[in-house]
């Protein structure tokens, strides 16, 4: 489907509306939807939907900021700590940096691995000397028993309490959520964000305080 | 030098009618190095030295020589003959950085440094014995295992710088002679059966499917989420369909065209006999077809010990040039070749003289 208002772009949003028992069904594209959303309804024109109540709070917030992470902006943009891989190169060349990579991108790695090979997790041989790779620690492994798996590493279940880096994480969840026209998703991780940014301020004032 | 070796490709034991050679891959990086694409030319150069280290000790644990080298700073046309013979892969071949090798005497075993990844195993042999190079090779990983410290994570297992090999690290191929299914035109079909077992289909010596000897391989696309003996056990069950349902059509096309397959077979044998020029293309399509009618028992080769694979990895431009160094450079390559295939094509003794 073709975006009504550029008439370039794919549509990822449809939208419905219902005047006089009669319905019309609407299709955007993300940026001409964030786009109308900003400007909000009086600036439309000509024969434009009103759009302004419709696609406000959750939608312009997150497609704003989707948009601003897709234009290269290095403060924005997600980048291993430990070789400096950036997300947006790890996405053109498929090709990952380091070992920790595999925690930096976690969220993508798994879809992408999903579409590349399905069953995303190791099942075979062992090195001798297995370290556990903790992807809250870039840059960090921990030893492990010479003996076999343990049960903690990487994407175990429920394991996964991140921290600072999970900004980042949640960021790249957003950007995915998007792609994957989850809208639903992003908004909750749009607002997990702003919590986690919100904390972040929090914490500055009150150790200015002291 | 004057001794003469048995490469892996010479050895005739195992031959096969439709499993040309066995190959096994495994992918590892170590741990402190960022990978391939992240690696700064003084790691590269610290990596390359520290694993060419391991030489002297393979060569003491598996009694037997091995050699090593910088492969980039190779000439252009020694680079070629590694990669013509498999020994060195296609990343290794065009990386400016520093990158090793470490191959065995017969160029069975090669360890690369610095390709794709830290470090990839190859073990290769001729025919269907993939038992034996994956132990080998097993034997070789946990070998650097012991010295070096791999780059493994629970979740993902071996970290490799590309999503394709993550995981187990393993690709496991088999190098398949398949003339009748080409032409017969069920090779796309096998390429939609076989992906099912997470297998893939590779033309060997040409693009894509299209491949002038009748060459294709078969390995692993997954690596991730099966174990290497699931990769192993797949691809061997289907290999076996695979080879028999190859020799099923041999036979049923000999039987419905006698005359017009005898022909071509006769034919080919007479232009690789006698033409002076022959293109790679033409040579490994009319070579493909001789091999054919010994597999059918229409021609035999009076000298037993002759092996059309061997040729067809001989007549390889690069390696043709290694092969006869004292050949005169005027002469273009493909008289060079007819010239190669002229002396080593065995006389034939035919079934029956009429
Ligand atoms: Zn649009
Ligand atoms: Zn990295």
């Amino acid at each position: 489907m073709i975006c009504d208002i550029c008439h370039k772009n794919k549509a990822t949003i449809i939208y419905t509306e219902v005047i006089n028992g009669e319905k019309t069904q609407r299709c955007f594209c993300d940026v001409c939807a964030a786009k109308m959303n900003r400007e909000g309804q009086g600036k439309m024109n000509k024969s434009d939907v009103p759009m302004g109540s419709i696609l406000s709070g959750i939608l312009s917030s997150y497609m704003e900021r989707y948009i601003e992470s897709r234009t290269p902006n290095e403060h924005e943009e997600a980048v291993c700590p430990t070789c400096g891989m950036t997300f947006s190169s790890f996405m053109k060349e498929r090709l990952l940096g380091c070992p920790d990579c595999y925690g930096t991108f976690s969220m993508v790695i798994e879809r992408q691995l999903k579409a590349v090979q399905p069953g995303t997790s190791h099942v075979g041989k062992i090195p001798s000397n297995a370290h556990v790779f903790d992807p809250d620690k870039p840059g960090d492994f921990a030893a492990k028993p010479k003996k076999g798996p343990s049960s903690k590493g990487i994407g175990t279940k429920g394991s996964a309490k991140k921290r600072s880096s999970s900004v980042e994480l949640l960021k790249l969840q957003l950007q995915d959520a998007v792609e994957k026209e989850d809208y639903m998703l992003a908004a909750k991780l749009r607002d997990k964000i702003k919590e986690l940014e919100n904390e972040k301020k929090d914490n500055k004032v009150v150790h200015g305080k002291k | 030098m004057k001794k003469k070796i048995t490469k892996w490709y010479m050895e005739r034991n195992d031959h096969d009618d439709v499993i040309v050679s066995s190959r096994v891959r495994l992918a590892r990086n170590l741990t402190g190095y960022n990978f391939g694409r992240m690696l700064s030319d003084a790691d590269a150069q610290k990596l390359v030295d520290k694993v060419r280290t391991f030489r002297k000790e393979i060569e003491g644990r598996e009694n037997k020589p091995y050699y090593s080298c910088d492969v980039n700073k190779l000439t252009p046309a020694e680079k070629e003959v590694l990669l013509e013979s498999h020994a060195i892969s296609p990343d290794l071949y065009s990386k400016e950085q520093a990158t090793g090798l470490i191959l065995s005497e017969d160029e069975s075993v090669s360890i690369m440094i610095n390709g794709r990844d830290h470090i990839r195993i190859a073990a290769i042999t001729v025919g269907g014995n993939m038992k034996k190079i994956a132990t080998l090779a097993n034997r070789v990983d946990d070998m650097i295992d012991s010295r070096f410290e791999y780059a493994y994570g629970e979740k993902y297992g071996y970290l490799t710088s590309s999503l394709a090999d993550v995981g187990t690290g393993l690709k496991a191929s088999y190098l398949l002679f398949l003339p009748a299914i080409t032409i017969s035109g069920k090779l796309a079909a096998i390429e939609t059966e076989i992906a099912r077992f997470g297998l893939m289909l590779k033309g060997v010596y040409g693009d894509g499917v299209k491949s002038p000897g009748y060459l294709h391989r078969v390995c692993n696309r997954k690596t991730i989420g099966l174990s290497e003996s699931d990769i192993f056990e797949s691809l061997e069950l289907v290999v076996g369909q695979i080879t028999d349902l190859e020799k099923k059509l041999r036979r049923e096309w000999y039987e419905r065209n006698r005359a017009e397959v005898e022909d071509k077979v006769f034919r080919s044998y007479g232009v690789l006999k006698y033409a002076r020029t022959l293109e790679l293309k033409d040579a490994m399509t009319l070579l493909a077809q001789i091999e054919l009618g010994r597999f059918l028992g229409i021609i035999e080769p009076a000298d037993l010990s002759f092996d059309i694979h061997r040729l067809m990895l001989e007549i390889q431009p690069a390696m043709l040039l290694c092969t006869n160094p004292g050949v005169d450079r005027e002469l273009s390559i493909d008289s060079i070749r007819a010239a190669y295939i002229r002396k080593k094509l065995p006389k034939i003794i035919t079934e029956k003289e009429d």
